[in-house]
């Protein structure tokens, strides 16, 4: 039992979720007018990024960033019709709350250009070595002098190859404590000492630009710094416990995605044997579960209180619905091609911004202290 | 008899290891490799040596299906397709097959009956010469062209829509639907080598890979449920090479291959979810064994075994 559940924030934002039907249709609209099955296609086969993607859901009211539940939608019914152009344009801006909370005067306007399309945005924290131990990344930025001198790699970075900014955390100091030794940095990818490297050959999501970033001497100034220096691994932990519901609700589209492959098959050939029919109400029910457990981790969210143990549940749950229903269409729909890409996109919910299983030691260690 | 299974296996495995199966995923099995796997003998792997193939018992094909899949799914998948369906439908016809045995030519099998506009819409093989139908009276046709789409899995095997002509039927008592319930326990050795081609990759890797400083394997989570599923690779494999009934054995293959191959994959973090790391491709051919051979069909037939008659339709 998760300790202090607030009931009434929980149905107010259900009430939030419903009063935006409307624009829940618009996203779905635009999704449906937007990513044809030519180009969903086109850029699963070539793994280029659609940029004219990105500027035109931007350019529709579908990424307005001062109001997450508009976010959550556009997330949702967006990945519901395809996840590889769906998340291409919704995560041009991954990494903004790191700024929008912590950073300074000169870095919220840049923070300002992303969301106007100006620039585009990406997260540094998985290296080579290691993802999941975020406290034992190795990337070093020196303090020289006013500046700090950057040396080390980051690897899988989403939008490596194409942001203009990266949100960086590397570490400053050698503390006992390795989590206290932690800094994040704003830096400019035009910067002498950068260098990305395009990662070929996911399983699925390849309209998204993923990349391995080198730092070689690359120097920032004390500006660059974004909140307090040594506070990087606390900054990173409070924006997964926001990203992870947006991955919630990636995961929760891609689910809805895969059950509306099964009910249009189901339909067009007549199927109507129970085996089949218990099938569509145990993925229904896990898809009305996993809204409910991102709606809910959204709720405190919204009062920006979120839990971290209800927001991994909601990633964990809904990443594991995501993998089970597309698997489940793959079989209903005998490997259909459209299918198959649900099922390929899937399987990343499960990895990115903490894997399941760290979602799962969060989730244990919160409950073990008694509550959130 | 053992020790020949022994050998055989020994065999398979080197010719395996030799295998460039990055090539095959990215540009198909080409006619080098299948002029490589007919010198072997695999492409006739079950046709009696009176008829110009290597007469191998049941036991012995199924060794080579498991070995080679651990390498290479889709060259385990292709010798399945002639061996398990072609040849059977064809076993009175055998002309059709000369050229596939030799390792020069393909042969299309369809997964779908529909025919529209003189065309096949899901066949795999799809650049042979010949299709096999998957009209309940057995047929065949000529094909004109093919336009490729993508299958997901063994991505070895040209897929594709195919246009037909000079379709006509053919004296055999099997059809590929009556070839495929006669051939669970080979789809079941693939699903195996599936299984063990994966969790080679993650044991290998959960060993050397370190996070907060210890490895991998040493997370009980990790070494258990590896643990777990190395039991169950080996309860399926003696259960393929004995008398246990061929759908149970089916059965007990698909839910391991899928559950195993994406265990595999997720030990590996995100290295996992990149094609170099080789790993992936495992959980794509499981699933699109599961989805093309396993399904209501089988179940039915599952049933039909247990109960001794008609069962599980409503
Ligand atoms: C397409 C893609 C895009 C990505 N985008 C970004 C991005 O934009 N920015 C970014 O910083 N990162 C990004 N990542 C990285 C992603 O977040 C990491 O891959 C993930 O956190 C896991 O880290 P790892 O790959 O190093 O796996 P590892 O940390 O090496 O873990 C390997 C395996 O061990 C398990 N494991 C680790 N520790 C434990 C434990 N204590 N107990 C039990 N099991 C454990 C893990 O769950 C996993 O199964 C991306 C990855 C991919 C594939």
């Amino acid at each position: 039992m998760v300790e202090g559940r607030d009931i009434q924030c929980f149905w107010s934002v259900f009430k939030m979720f419903e009063e935006l039907d409307d624009y829940r249709k618009k996203v779905r609209d635009f999704g449906l007018s937007e990513f044809t099955e030519d180009l969903i296609d086109r850029y699963d086969k070539t793994e280029e990024y659609p940029d004219d993607i990105r500027l035109k859901a931007l350019k529709s009211g579908l990424i307005d960033m001062s109001n997450p539940a508009k976010i959550l939608i556009s997330i949702e019914e967006l990945c519901r019709i395809d996840a590889g152009l769906g998340i291409a344009a919704t995560i041009p801006y991954f990494g903004g709350e790191v700024i929008m909370l912590y950073g300074n005067e000169k870095q919220k306007r840049i923070l300002n250009d992303v969301y106007s399309g100006k620039y585009i945005l990406g997260l540094g924290v998985t290296e080579p070595s290691g993802g999941s131990d975020v406290a034992g990344l190795k990337t070093t930025a020196k303090k020289i002098g006013d500046k700090y001198v950057i040396n080390g790699s980051k690897m899988f970075i989403s939008n490596g190859g194409i942001a203009d900014y990266i949100v960086l955390l590397a570490r400053t100091s050698d503390e006992e404590n390795k989590h206290h030794g932690l800094t994040t940095f704003l830096i400019n990818t035009k910067s002498p000492g950068f260098e990305a490297n395009k990662l070929h050959g996911k399983l699925g999501v390849r309209a998204t630009n993923t990349a391995e970033l080198k730092f070689n001497n690359l120097e920032v100034s004390v500006d660059d710094v974004i909140g307090e220096v040594g506070q990087g691994f606390y900054y990173i932990m409070t924006f997964f416990n926001i990203s992870r519901i947006y991955v919630a609700a990636q995961a929760l589209g891609i689910a809805r995605g895969a059950l509306d492959k099964i009910l249009e098959f189901v339909k067009n050939n007549n199927i109507k044997d129970e085996y089949t029919m218990f099938k569509v109400s145990d993925v229904s029910t896990r898809i009305e579960a996993s809204r409910q457990l991102t709606y809910n981790a959204a709720s405190y969210l919204f009062k920006f209180d979120p839990k971290p143990a209800l927001t991994s549940m909601a990633k964990v749950y809904a990443g594991e619905t995501a993998v089970y229903a597309s698997e489940l269409a793959m079989e209903i729909t005998k490997n259909d091609h459209k299918t198959q890409r649900f099922f390929r996109n899937a399987k990343i919910m499960e990895i990115w911004e903490g894997t399941s299983e760290i979602e799962k030691l969060i989730i244990s260690r919160q409950i073990l202290k008694g509550g959130n | 008899m053992e020790d020949e299974y022994k050998l055989l296996r020994e065999n398979v495995e080197e010719f395996g290891s030799t295998l460039d199966e990055k090539k095959i995923e990215e540009n198909g099995i080409d006619n080098n490799l299948l002029k490589k796997l007919a010198s072997q003998g695999f492409l006739a792997a079950l046709i009696p040596e009176n008829l110009g193939g290597s007469g191998l018992d049941e036991s012995s094909y199924n060794i080579i299906l498991e070995v080679l899949s651990k390498y290479s799914p889709s060259s385990a998948f292709e010798i399945f397709l002639i061996n398990s369906i072609a040849y059977p439908v064809l076993s009175d016809d055998l002309n059709y097959l000369n050229d596939v045995i030799k390792g020069d030519d393909f042969i299309g099998i369809s997964l779908d009956k529909t025919i529209k506009n003189n065309s096949l819409d899901s066949v795999l093989n799809a650049n042979g010469k010949y299709t096999i139908m998957s009209s309940d009276v057995p047929a065949i046709a000529e094909n004109e062209n093919f336009t490729e789409k993508d299958f997901m899995g063994f991505k070895g095997i040209r897929f594709g829509n195919v246009g037909i002509k000079n379709q006509k039927n053919i004296k055999s008592n099997k059809n590929i639907k009556n070839s495929i319930m006669n051939s669970y326990r080979s789809l079941a050795a693939i699903n195996l080598g599936i299984i063990s081609g994966s969790l080679q990759k993650a044991l290998e890797y959960s060993a050397v890979r370190q996070a907060f400083d210890v490895h991998l394997k040493d997370f009980g989570p990790i070494a258990f449920n590896l643990s777990k599923m190395v039991a169950r690779e080996n309860i399926l494999r003696n259960i393929i090479y004995s008398n246990v009934n061929s759908e149970y054995v089916f059965d007990f293959s698909i839910e391991n291959a899928l559950e195993i191959s994406k265990y595999s994959l997720n030990v590996h973090g995100g290295y996992g979810y990149f094609k170099d790391f080789g790993v992936e491709k495992f959980y794509r051919d499981a699933m699109a064994l599961k989805a093309v051979f396993y399904g209501n069909d089988f179940l039915e037939n599952l049933s039909k075994r247990v109960y001794g008659e008609r069962s599980g339709f409503i």
